[in-house]
């Protein structure tokens, strides 16, 4: 039923309100976040991965080995690992064909644009870090642009990880999640993104 | 030697002294081994002891030593270089001064000094976010001045709140669809709660930490720490 389309698996609480882990697996591509965790979850999370999505440093070479990776470096420390095939070179040489993507500066200004192409700008939008999730949905746009994207467990921090609800809580970060939850509750009303 | 030191240098190269206070000196004169310097931060004439002072510049070559205080000619014209480079940090580290002194009330104004002269602004400049007008140590001060730390920066999440709440209102405005009204009305709950749960907590926070707490909807924080 989905076996054309991708899922983008979110890290939130909200994952856990709905037994939809075989609907994720059903999935031709399922799309996780970060240090995600499906062993204990699998009723809502499904055990399915095809991509990571990730910030570098929480990246393990088990799982680079298994799937392909969407690697992000922080664009502040994007001067020291370049854009950055010498980064990957060094580091992840025996899995290079793993890394899909790795994030460029000018992915910056189109995240931004990414924003802005349905919402108005906002106070600091020029500064802010626009969160790992909200990013994935730019890369898989750009990677598979042809592709139905759905999307789950994304509620951008009203809680923590859904196997640890006590993450990030409260912490100051330049995330602008409200934004974020408004442009994603905006590509659903659009029907670009679909929720599952 | 520090008598003869400053004296060599004075007007050329641009200098701070450093006791239990930090100075920006001007216009120094030395009599009997005391220093008398108008401080170019807060224009006040300071007349301060130099056997118990240290002598602070900002490049190489910029102290010189005894076989150079009797050649002096030479040393400012071989390490011109150094002694311009010398004075550019000076006027900028002044210059820092000044910004934080109109933020700042006279009473900091020392602190300012010495922030600024160690680099170690970090601790002023989320102070200035806040509004306060009083440059306060936040590991080491009194039970008033936490209090009022703390009144400040409820003050500031306020005020982003209620900015947010305007967004958040011109947004569904602008959309004009009722599906999306009703969820962002569930955000804008969400948001509130979530800022009335960090207001209710924050006095459970210690006060140096404060600055890497703040509501996780109600992000970007002002404060950057982490990015």
């Amino acid at each position: 039923m989905y076996d054309a389309d991708i899922i983008i698996v979110g890290n939130g609480e909200e994952l856990l309100r709905k037994k939809n882990g075989y609907k994720i697996d059903m999935f031709g591509k399922v799309v996780r976040l970060g240090r995600y965790v499906t062993e204990g979850f699998e009723e809502y999370s499904g055990k399915k991965t095809d991509i990571i999505s990730t910030i570098y440093w929480k990246l393990d070479e088990e799982r680079l080995r298994k799937h392909k990776v969407i690697l992000n470096v922080p664009l502040s420390y994007q001067h020291n690992f370049l854009e950055s095939e010498d980064y990957i070179s060094r580091e992840y040489s025996d899995y290079r064909e793993n890394i899909l993507y790795l994030n460029k500066l000018e992915d910056k200004e189109n995240i931004k644009q990414m924003y802005l192409d349905i919402m108005p700008a906002f106070d600091g939008i020029d500064v802010v870090n626009f969160s790992l999730g909200f990013k994935t949905f730019y890369f898989i746009q750009k990677l598979f642009p042809n592709q139905k994207i759905y999307a789950t467990g994304f509620d951008f921090f009203k809680t923590g990880w859904y196997w640890d609800p006590t993450h990030n809580r409260n912490d100051s970060n330049m995330h602008p999640y409200l934004y974020e939850r408004l442009w994603y509750m905006k590509m659903k009303a659009k029907g670009v993104i679909n929720e599952l | 030697m520090l008598s003869k030191i400053i004296q060599a240098i004075n007007g050329k190269i641009k200098f701070c002294l450093r006791n239990d206070r930090t100075f920006f000196v001007s216009d120094c004169s030395i009599n009997d081994n005391i220093i008398t310097f108008t401080d170019d931060v807060d224009y006040i004439e300071y007349k301060e002891d130099l056997n118990n002072i240290d002598l602070i510049t900002f490049a190489n070559k910029t102290i010189p030593t005894q076989i150079d205080l009797d050649n002096i000619k030479s040393f400012f014209e071989v390490n011109a270089e150094d002694h311009r480079k010398n004075n550019i940090t000076f006027d900028e580290l002044l210059q820092k001064c000044n910004e934080y002194k109109k933020i700042f009330n006279k009473q900091s104004i020392s602190k300012i000094k010495e922030a600024v002269l160690y680099n170690n602004t970090l601790e002023i400049d989320m102070l200035a976010k806040l509004g306060s007008k009083d440059v306060i140590s936040l590991e080491n001060c009194s039970s008033g001045e936490a209090s009022l730390i703390t009144t400040l920066y409820v003050k500031l999440i306020d005020e982003k709140l209620n900015k947010a709440l305007i967004e958040l209102n011109q947004c569904i405005s602008d959309m004009d669809d009722k599906e999306f009204e009703q969820e962002a009305i569930i955000i804008k709950k969400d948001l509130i709660d979530n800022v009335n749960d960090f207001k209710r907590s924050i006095n459970n926070i210690e006060l140096k930490d404060l600055f890497n707490n703040w509501p996780t909807l109600l992000n970007p924080s002002p404060f950057n720490i982490h990015v």
